[in-house]
C-alpha cells in the first residue's frame, strides 16, 4: 500500500460538514437518498454516481470524506467498485448499503475493502451514526462476521499463507466478539481501554483487506474493463 | 422447482424490496419537513416503521426459501443474527456458544422453517416472560443432528402455571415433532430455563415428502 497515490484521508472535525459520495444505479432511489442525506444536519452529498464506472471517475476528483455504495448494480458491482476505489483512495472509508443482512454478501464486501455496512432499511439516525463512527476510526463488527474472519484466517494458515496473520490479542478480541460480547465488555475482560479494542478491530479489518485484496484485485482486475456490458 | 424458488426469491428481493425501500426513503424525507404538523408526522412515522417491518419480514421469507442458503452453516448464522438483533432492544444480553467450523450439510425447507419459528418463539419467551438478564445460545452439530439450545438465567417457570407459556411450548413441541425432531425443556421456578431443539440433518434429515405425510397423518388423528 506504500506505493498508492497520496491520499490525505478524512480530516473531519466533529462540527465540520461531512462530504459524502453516493453510488446507486436506480435514478429514483439515488435522488431520494441524496435528498435524505442533504436533509441530515452536518451532512452534504457532494457527488452522486449512477454506476461503478462513473464512481471511479468522479470520486477521486470530488474527494469526499466517505463513500456510500449500493451493492447490487448492473455492470460493475458495488463490491468490484469498492476494490477499485480502495486502490485509488485507500484512506477514504466506504460504507456498503445492502437490502439484506446476508453474511455471505456482507463478508465479501468487507473483504473487498469496505469499512462497514448498513441495511437499506436502517433509520436515518442509524445511517448518520454509522457514518460518524467510521469517520472517527470505528470498525463495527458483528459476532457472525467475527466468526467468519477467524475462519478465513485459519484457512490461510492451513494453506501455509502466513503473510498476514492475527496477533494473539486480535484473536482474543475476535473470540470474545463471536461469543456475543460488546466492545465495552471486551475492554473490561481484557483490562484494556475501549479505544484499544477499537484499534485492534481496525487492525483486523486492515489485515483482512490486505490479505484479500491481492486476491480480489487479481480476480476483478484481471480482464481490462470493457466499455460494453454497462448501461450508459 | 428449486430454480423456480430461487427465481421467485430474487424477484421478490429486487422488485418488492426496492419498492418498499423507496417508500421508507420518501417517508423519511417527508419527516425532515419542519412544517409537518404533529398528527401527520405521527402517521408518516408509523408508515415508515410499518414499511421497515415489512422489509424485514420479506428478508426473512426470502432467506427461508432461498435454496442457495440451505445449509446448517447458513441457518445458524441467520438465527444467531436474528436473536442478537431482537434481544439488543431488550435488557437480555445474548451470549453465543458456537463451534468454530459449522458444516455445510443441507437442511431442508420444512426443517428450516419449523426450527426457525420454534426458535423465534423461544427467544420471544426469554425476552418477555423470563426476567432473565442473560441467555446463552448453544449450537451443537453431529453427523446426524443439529441442536439449538437456549439457557437463560431468569425466574424459570412451572409449566402448568402459565397458560400462555404452555401454549407456546406445545407449539414448539409440535413444530419439532413435524420434522422428526424434539424439544426438551428443563425449567423450575427460580432456576432459569433451558430449551433444546434437536432436528435430524444430512442423510437422516427430513424430506419434504416425509414432512407432508406426517403433517397429513396428524391432521387426520386430530379429527
Amino acid at each position: 500500500m506504500k506505493d498508492s497515490p497520496p491520499d490525505p484521508g478524512p480530516t473531519v472535525q466533529p462540527r465540520k460538514l461531512v462530504r459524502l459520495a453516493l453510488i446507486e444505479d436506480v435514478a429514483e432511489m439515488r435522488e431520494s437518498w441524496r435528498q435524505l442525506i442533504d436533509g441530515l444536519p452536518g451532512f452534504r452529498c457532494v457527488c452522486t454516481c449512477a454506476s461503478g464506472r462513473e464512481a471511479l471517475r468522479m470520486v477521486p476528483v470530488e474527494r469526499p470524506d466517505v463513500v456510500v455504495m449500493d451493492i447490487q448494480m448492473p455492470g460493475m458491482s458495488g463490491i468490484e467498485c469498492t476494490v477499485r476505489l480502495k486502490q485509488l483512495l485507500p484512506q477514504t472509508p466506504i460504507l456498503i448499503l445492502t437490502v439484506s443482512a446476508d453474511t455471505h454478501t456482507v463478508f465479501r464486501a468487507l473483504e473487498a475493502g469496505a469499512d462497514g455496512y448498513l441495511l437499506k432499511r436502517s433509520r436515518p439516525e442509524q445511517l448518520q451514526s454509522a457514518i460518524l463512527d467510521v469517520l472517527s476510526g470505528g470498525a463495527p463488527m458483528s459476532s457472525e462476521i467475527a466468526r467468519r474472519v477467524v475462519a478465513s484466517f485459519r484457512e490461510r494458515v492451513a494453506k501455509r499463507d502466513e503473510t498476514v496473520r492475527l496477533t494473539p490479542r486480535e484473536e482474543e478480541v475476535l473470540a470474545l466478539l463471536s461469543k456475543g460480547y460488546a466492545n465495552k465488555e471486551i475492554a473490561d475482560k481484557m483490562s484494556v481501554s475501549y479505544e484499544t479494542v477499537r484499534d485492534h478491530l481496525r487492525k483486523i479489518y486492515e489485515r483482512l483487506h490486505v490479505h484479500s485484496r491481492t486476491e480480489a484485485v487479481a480476480h476483478y482486475l484481471a480482464p481490462p474493463p470493457s466499455a460494453s456490458g454497462e448501461k450508459p | 422447482m428449486e430454480r423456480e424458488r430461487a427465481r421467485i426469491a430474487s424477484d421478490l428481493h429486487d422488485d418488492l424490496g426496492a419498492g418498499l425501500t423507496q417508500v421508507t426513503l420518501l417517508g423519511e424525507i417527508l419527516l425532515q419537513e419542519p412544517s409537518l404538523n404533529g398528527a401527520v408526522r405521527g402517521h408518516v412515522q408509523k408508515l415508515c416503521d410499518k414499511t421497515r417491518s415489512a422489509l424485514k419480514a420479506m428478508d426473512e421469507i426470502i432467506w427461508t426459501v432461498n435454496p442457495r442458503r440451505d445449509t446448517v452453516q447458513d441457518f445458524v448464522a441467520f438465527i444467531l443474527e436474528y436473536a442478537q438483533e431482537y434481544l439488543s432492544a431488550t435488557a437480555v444480553r445474548c451470549r453465543l456458544d458456537v463451534p468454530e467450523n459449522l458444516p455445510a450439510i443441507p437442511l431442508d425447507l420444512p426443517t428450516r422453517r419449523n426450527l426457525l419459528l420454534a426458535f423465534k418463539e423461544a427467544v420471544r419467551n426469554v425476552a418477555s416472560h423470563s426476567g432473565a438478564t442473560e441467555v446463552f445460545l448453544k449450537i451443537e452439530v453431529t453427523a446426524e443432528t443439529l441442536s439449538v439450545g437456549l439457557l437463560d438465567n431468569g425466574i424459570g417457570f412451572a409449566l402448568r402455571d402459565r397458560p400462555e407459556v404452555r401454549n407456546g411450548v406445545s407449539n414448539m413441541q409440535e413444530r419439532m415433532a413435524d420434522v422428526g425432531g424434539n424439544c426438551e425443556i428443563q425449567a423450575a421456578p427460580g432456576a432459569g430455563c433451558r430449551i433444546t431443539f434437536t432436528v435430524p440433518v444430512g442423510k437422516s434429515g427430513f424430506s419434504s415428502k416425509k414432512w407432508l405425510a406426517r403433517k397429513v397423518a396428524r391432521r387426520f388423528r386430530q379429527r
